[in-house]
């Protein structure tokens, strides 16, 4: 027969019981609060690493200015330079998306144009009026 | 509506419109303030809910925005990058200091305007700008910016190209001096010239195609501690440009690239016209003494006014 078959003669001890179970929650909430500060720190590294690199690294499709722009660069060296991580955006509302959008002007270079005359070929409005505003 | 001209107002200005054919008037007016009222949204300065105001309190960082101001501002660094930034997108911040900080008409006397406290950005500090064609856009930390230099311009190009899409025949609009002619048919319209819109004509000219735009030291002039001063800041001072030019009218294939080089001609002052003829610009300066200079082909006979 097994020495478990034959119930403890020993009175129960209510003060060690509840000693045990206050350590159990001493030991939870201690678990949970580390564990709580490792995420909190984690989540304030990345957001101030997102934010470092939407610093850094223009997006996917961006325009970039000037003649560096178009220089040619190693596809390993791009990968150095402006690695792929998510970026801080800040969006304070909603935005929609203009129907004027659909009518695009392409830059031109200055000079050229239309021919400034003396004299008319064309009467049907008054002139136009252009001036400083 | 009737005839073959009208004007309103819009983007804190007068705009003048006509059309060959009298029966695209209504349309082209409904075109006009559908693609004003959108730009004035997103490109304003002046309006504190504009996509632009956005950007402005968040320089360096992206910021989503219409891609109507992503084409607004894609407008403005190219005539940064045609002018090796001295048409400058970027100065919003000395705009304000010097006291230009509301709708033009808002903006009054003061005795005790601030002292501009903080230089104006780098001259290629344009170059830091970032643009994505999906709505998004990230200015360089500590700058704002201004469209004033080509938003107007821009603006008279975008309802041309509007009124080709939908329009039977030409048309002319005027964005406060600024003008594109749309649907070019061969045919010329006449251009009145003068220093500030409804002051008087000083000649007429006849233009057939593409864009004019005027700039001029004479407009947009308010008091600091008893000087006067204008809206053309140089962007190597974060200054009013020197007003060797009291106005500079000049044509382009399109408006913003006329106004571009009327803008780049004010700023540079005496180097101007060498300026624009290494370019191939016609254009006319008239000089702080009143004297005519022109480049290009500009006619000497000018109509009189």
């Amino acid at each position: 027969m097994s020495p478990q078959a034959f119930p403890d003669p020993r009175p129960i001890d209510h003060g060690a019981r509840r000693r045990d179970r206050y350590r159990q929650a001493v030991t939870a909430m201690t678990g949970l609060a580390v564990a709580g500060s490792l995420t909190a720190t984690g989540w304030i590294a990345g957001q101030a690493a997102h934010a470092w690199s939407a610093q850094q690294d223009p997006a996917p499709g961006t325009t970039t200015p000037g003649p560096a722009a178009g220089a040619p660069q190693p596809a390993a060296q791009r990968g150095r330079n402006h690695p792929r991580k998510p970026r801080v955006v800040v969006r304070e509302r909603p935005t929609r998306t203009r129907v004027s959008t659909q009518y695009v002007t392409a830059p031109a270079p200055v000079g050229g144009g239309g021919t400034v005359g003396s004299t008319s070929s064309h009467h049907s409005s008054p002139p136009a009026p252009s001036s400083g505003s | 509506m009737t005839g073959t001209h009208t004007s309103f107002e819009a983007l804190g200005t007068t705009v003048f419109l006509a059309v060959r054919d009298a029966r695209d008037l209504a349309q082209a007016n409904r075109l006009s303030r559908t693609v004003l009222t959108d730009v004035d949204e997103v490109a304003s300065r002046f309006r504190p809910d504009s996509d632009l105001s956005a950007v402005n309190r968040e320089p360096g960082r992206w910021v989503e925005v219409d891609p109507l101001l992503v084409d607004a501002v894609a407008a403005a660094m190219a005539a940064a990058e045609q002018t090796a930034g001295l048409v400058s997108p970027l100065l919003g911040r000395p705009l304000v200091e010097l006291g230009y900080d509301r709708d033009f008409r808002a903006v009054v006397e003061r005795a005790a305007t601030p002292e501009p406290v903080t230089p104006p950005p780098p001259v290629d500090a344009w170059r830091e700008i970032r643009t994505d064609p999906a709505g998004r856009v990230r200015i360089p930390a500590g700058t704002a910016l201004d469209l004033g230099s080509i938003g107007k311009a821009w603006a008279a190009d975008l309802v041309a190209t509007a009124c080709e899409q939908h329009l039977r025949a030409g048309a002319v609009i005027s964005v406060g001096g600024d003008l594109r002619v749309a649907a070019p048919d061969g045919d010329t319209w006449a251009v009145a010239l003068s220093e500030q819109p409804g002051g008087p004509v000083s000649s007429v000219v006849h233009l057939d195609r593409g864009g004019l735009a005027t700039s001029s030291t004479r407009v947009r002039r308010w008091g600091r501690h008893g000087a006067r001063r204008h809206h053309l800041l140089d962007p190597r001072t974060g200054l009013p440009a020197a007003e060797v030019w009291h106005t500079v009218s000049a044509v382009g294939a399109t408006c913003a690239a006329a106004n571009t080089a009327s803008t780049v001609a004010m700023v540079l002052g005496s180097d101007a016209p060498a300026w624009l003829r290494a370019r191939g610009v016609t254009a006319r300066l008239v000089d702080a003494g009143g004297a005519v200079h022109r480049t290009g082909s500009w006619p000497t006979e000018e109509a009189a006014a």
